[in-house]
């Protein structure tokens, strides 16, 4: 009888414990959201937060780092490729602001900034959105005009989307 | 009857680290992509 409390004690201990983690670095919430179809991508700018339209009014919001001042864009625009874990080559003018960059970081490698995933985005601005390596600077007015999610928040939005997504970014 | 009490308390153990580890996890590509951050 003790045997059983005891085991039921730890199973219960054990159940929090797995229910608890994945909260600690999600920062994902189903909101109400009008305006855009379903399956389109919004990034509230001044919010730091990226909608994703589900349906029936719905969106995920998620929390975003976005464009650093000087770097933030509004427009439109969509999904040209979905990468996982991609090896990150920086372009002319971020190697240029950061000349001890190297010129490819390798996918997996904890300097990578892409984190787990990358969704490149059309238009020419060389911009995605991405996971991190710093997820301390994610909500934050950070990148060269990025939208930087947390890992476990890129891989969420990663498998809601794909190639021909729109995305519309805001103010 | 406690060693199977054990055993099972060791497995479920194990299979919660293994789900944690591994969850979000993408196998690592070699594309490299060229983007701003």
């Amino acid at each position: 009888m003790r045997a059983v409390r005891c085991f039921l004690a730890v199973a219960i201990a054990l159940a929090a414990l797995a229910l608890a983690l994945p909260q600690v670095a999600v920062a994902r919430e189903s909101v109400n959201f009008s305006g855009y179809m379903p399956g389109t991508i919004v990034v509230k700018t001044s919010e730091r937060r990226l909608y994703y339209v589900t349906m029936d009014g719905k969106a995920v919001r998620y929390r975003v780092g976005v464009g650093k001042a000087g770097k933030a864009w509004t427009g439109s625009a969509f999904i040209t490729g979905k990468y996982r874990s991609p090896a990150w080559s920086p372009p002319a003018d971020v190697k240029r602001d950061n000349p001890r960059l190297p010129d490819v970081i390798p996918g997996g490698s904890p300097r990578n900034p892409m984190g787990v995933a990358a969704l490149t985005l059309s238009g020419g601005g060389q911009y995605a959105i991405h996971g991190t390596n710093v997820p301390n600077s994610v909500g934050g007015f950070v990148s060269y005009g990025c939208f930087r999610m947390l890992n476990e928040d890129v891989t969420d939005l990663f498998n809601r989307v794909y190639v021909g997504t729109p995305v519309v970014v805001e103010r | 009857m406690k060693k199977l009490l054990v055993l099972a308390i060791a497995a479920s153990f194990a299979v919660m680290v293994a789900g944690c580890t591994t969850m979000g996890k993408a196998p690592i590509g070699k594309t490299p992509v060229v983007t701003k951050y």
